[in-house]
């Protein structure tokens, strides 16, 4: 996934209607682009993306482009990368810094456990009457 | 000659002298805004949109609470001028113009408006983010309205 060309076409809308950053987050955390950016993308990743983001000339989506990656970064299992972007983001300006703290407080580890299905008995008993009774047939000579 | 600053925080009290925290941003609206308030008012057919031009320098409470005049975006500003303000909570049948309607969301006001007019659905002027000034009814807007609460000031 190219982290600085991907469709911020939801994300620049819901950042134009937001009038607090705690709205902007929710919206954040709903978009599936996000969370599909927290899947696939590394932490290490999304904390280079975001530092370009920081340094590059506001354009249309240049407003929204780091929250989405804090955002992103929220919704991975590690704390770590999430601390550092929120440092790296404090200075930039007043919703950085309460969207980063916000996010900081609220995160919380995703546990990913794989839970196998139940699997079939190795030799099921049959009873006089059920299907499987019906599978021995007698031959008479 | 006033030099002002790009952002700036204006002075704005409630009753109790309490400091507001708010934020006016006088820096020029980005290419984009214009057009997020087209598409506004092509998804919004039903509102009447005012011919009010995009702006950071207000948003949603600053019309509500401070005559357009600046951003107040902290949930505790929104809940410090409630409740230093004396507003007092409106059940849905008694809404008149000239009350407020808050949208909440897990405590965070997310959009307020002033009532406009009442009826089986209240009419409401607000502002949606940077966007343009809207009348709307209550539940035709972007936000979500099945959390709303409608205030009178006391006195």
């Amino acid at each position: 996934m190219n982290l600085d060309n991907i469709d911020l076409s939801n994300a620049i809308r819901v950042y134009s209607l937001s009038n607090t950053p705690l709205f902007l987050i929710r919206k954040l955390q709903a978009d599936p682009l996000v969370q599909r950016m927290a899947r696939t993308a590394s932490g290490e990743d999304l904390i280079a993306a975001l530092r370009r983001s920081l340094a590059a000339q506001a354009d249309e989506a240049g407003g929204v482009r780091p929250f989405v990656y804090l955002v992103a970064l929220w919704l991975q299992p590690d704390a770590s990368r999430l601390r550092d972007a929120a440092v790296a983001v404090a200075a930039h300006g007043s919703w950085h810094s309460y969207i980063a703290s916000a996010l900081v407080e609220t995160h919380s580890p995703v546990q990913v456990r794989r839970i196998d299905a139940p699997g079939y008995l190795p030799n099921p008993q049959s009873k006089a009457g059920s299907p499987a009774a019906n599978n021995s047939r007698t031959i008479n000579t | 000659m006033v030099i002002l600053l790009l952002r700036s925080e204006l002075q704005l009290h409630t009753r109790c002298e309490n400091q507001v925290e708010n934020e006016i941003s006088r820096e020029p609206v980005r290419a984009g805004d214009e057009l997020h308030s087209q598409d506004r008012k092509r998804e919004y057919p039903q509102a009447t949109h005012r011919p009010v031009a995009p702006s950071r320098k207000y948003n949603c409470h600053g019309l509500t609470f401070a005559s357009r005049r600046t951003w107040i975006w902290k949930p505790q500003e929104i809940q410090k001028i409630l409740r230093d303000d004396e507003y007092e909570e409106v059940p849905v049948q008694e809404v008149l113009p000239g009350d407020i309607v808050i949208y909440d969301q897990q405590g965070d006001a997310e959009h307020s408006g002033i009532v406009m007019s009442r009826g089986p659905v209240p009419i409401i002027l607000s502002k949606w983010g940077t966007a343009h000034e809207v009348v709307h009814r209550v539940n035709d807007c972007p936000y979500d309205s099945m959390r709303i609460t409608y205030y009178r000031i006391k006195s």
